[in-house]
């Protein structure tokens, strides 16, 4: 059996497999995210910039990158989303990359992260989500390590849009449960910063949410904690009170 | 559609046997002044028809596209049309003509509910009615007559069915292909062959094209699925910082708004998140 048939039989297992409702979603994102070439990877589900909700990584590494592209709004998957084609950045210090991601790069100095390579996970024109994978250290992805990662992603984006499909989704669409853990708290903090800085839109609250991460150097998760704990509130004057 | 599982390969060896291979050359006769098929282009017409109906227009758009290829891919066929022959006998209409000349050949089968087009119908699709010469032919008198009065004496139709895999075809009409040639001999079995090969090939393209844009519906609605969690999320945000209330009471507060209003959960979630307060409750002012 090649590598992409013994990964379809993997996948097909997973989505098989019992328990919590979202657990097949998150068995073939963790089957894929273990597949993909380099150090680690991540499968995210990201219709858009401000609604992302990760569902495999293989590592604390790739977790952080995760936390780090959401937090600061900018990185290889926001671009593989808008473009609709992968984003392979064989070298995450050199100065293009520096100018295309200034948040992000220097979040990450501290990290073992050398190359980066998001693929966008897409049905022709519609992105559900993006796979990053990472290395270590710099260099490109062969050209057989693209082509794998390629039709891993295809095979992951079907495989999640059968299981959607087949779960029996309510009103609430709740294939995925409870989701992932952070991600309906950040969804729940940006409503209640809406209505703290005087009932602004929700990218408005969310920008200021993200803001305030930047500048404390946190995560928007943590910042959505916060927020919930009532640890943190903000105010229409500027600097959010803690 | 409904077309038998056809062999195209032995099919078309068996029009080659009908035209006795061997010392006289079956397929394409070099001896004729016209080859029946310039093979690239006849490639390049597959190709196009093939991405043509994958444009997802209907059944009628795609054998219309098939007509419009046959015409291109047999020099010898002059006009092309599509009618559907009505069920039981009744009924039928013109659906396409690719001139005036097949129109009218065409009206003359409609007139009498009589012709190629008619006798093909009835039946399962994939059925051909090939006559290479009409002056010799017998059947239908009225329509033979107008078609040679008219200069065409070989006519092919060709039953399509219903070009859609998802309808169930016993209960549709018919639609028929036709093709008209002035030259006697000018349509042969390799054109009827050739002309199946092609709805064979569109039907594989619709059937194709079904999968994907099932597939993308899929897609859009996870899109939009991602998008109802988190307008949820955000709406039980802004009830839980009005009304100081934990995520699973404010969660509750919107299901017992949407049960009042008797509006969608998530239509009244997308209300709460866009406006950062609940809907009007009605009679409250």
């Amino acid at each position: 059996m090649d590598e992409v048939s013994r990964l379809r039989a993997a996948v097909a297992a997973a989505m098989r497999v019992d328990g919590s409702p979202e657990a097949p979603a998150f068995a073939v994102s963790a089957v894929v995210a273990r597949a993909l070439p380099g150090d680690g990877a991540a499968i995210t589900l990201m219709p858009s910039d401000e609604t992302r909700e990760t569902l495999a990584v293989t590592d604390e590494v790739i977790a952080a990158i995760e936390r780090a592209q959401f937090t600061l709004g900018e990185g290889p998957s926001l671009d593989a989303l808008t473009t609709g084609r992968p984003v392979l950045v064989s070298d995450l210090g050199d100065p293009m990359s520096r100018a295309a991601w200034p948040g992000l790069t220097g979040r990450l100095a501290d990290l073992p992260v050398g190359a980066l390579f998001a693929f966008p996970m897409q049905l022709g024109a519609t992105v559900i989500g993006v796979a990053l994978s990472y290395r270590a250290v710099p260099g490109d992805l062969s050209r057989d390590e693209v082509t794998f990662a390629l039709r891993a992603v295809d095979i992951v984006t079907m495989a999640l849009l059968r299981i959607r499909e087949g779960a029996a989704t309510g009103d609430e669409d709740d294939w995925l449960g409870d989701g992932v853990l952070g991600a309906r708290q950040v969804h729940q903090a940006t409503g209640m910063v809406m209505v703290q800085l005087g009932g602004v839109a929700a990218t408005i609250a969310f920008a200021r949410m993200r803001g305030h991460a930047f500048v404390l150097d946190h995560s928007i998760e943590e910042v959505a904690g916060a927020i919930l704990a009532h640890r943190l509130v903000f105010d229409p004057d500027e600097e959010p009170t803690t | 559609m409904l077309l038998p599982a056809h062999d195209a390969d032995a099919a078309s060896s068996e029009a080659g046997s009908s035209e006795a291979p061997g010392p006289r050359p079956s397929v394409c006769p070099v001896a004729r002044a016209d080859p029946c098929l310039g093979t690239a282009s006849a490639v390049a017409t597959l190709l196009g028809l093939a991405v043509g109906v994958g444009e997802r227009q209907g059944p009628v758009a795609a054998l219309t596209r098939v007509a419009e290829a046959a015409l291109s891919v047999l020099p010898a066929a002059d006009a092309a049309s599509l009618v559907m022959t009505g069920s039981g006998g009744a009924g039928g209409r013109l659906l396409w003509a690719s001139d005036p000349l097949s129109h009218a050949l065409d009206q003359a089968q409609l007139a009498h509910r009589d012709g190629p087009a008619w006798h093909v119908a009835g039946e399962e699709a994939g059925q051909v009615e090939l006559v290479t010469d009409l002056a010799v032919e017998r059947r239908w008198p009225a329509f033979t007559t107008r078609a040679v009065r008219l200069g065409v004496h070989s006519v092919l139709s060709v039953s399509a069915g219903v070009l859609d895999p998802r309808v169930d075809a016993t209960a549709q009409e018919q639609v028929a292909l036709n093709l008209y040639a002035k030259r006697a001999g000018g349509l042969t079995p390799q054109s009827a062959e050739i002309v199946l090969l092609m709805l064979l090939l569109a039907t594989q393209a619709m059937r194709g094209q079904d999968a994907l844009a099932a597939a993308g519906d899929l897609a859009l609605h996870l899109r939009r699925g991602m998008a109802t969690r988190t307008t949820i999320g955000q709406a039980q945000g802004v009830l839980m910082e009005r009304y100081r209330l934990t995520p699973e009471d404010a969660f509750d507060r919107l299901r017992i708004t949407s049960q009042d209003l008797n509006r969608k959960l998530r239509e009244v979630a997308a209300e709460v998140a866009a406006t950062a307060v609940e809907p009007q409750r009605p009679g409250r002012r």
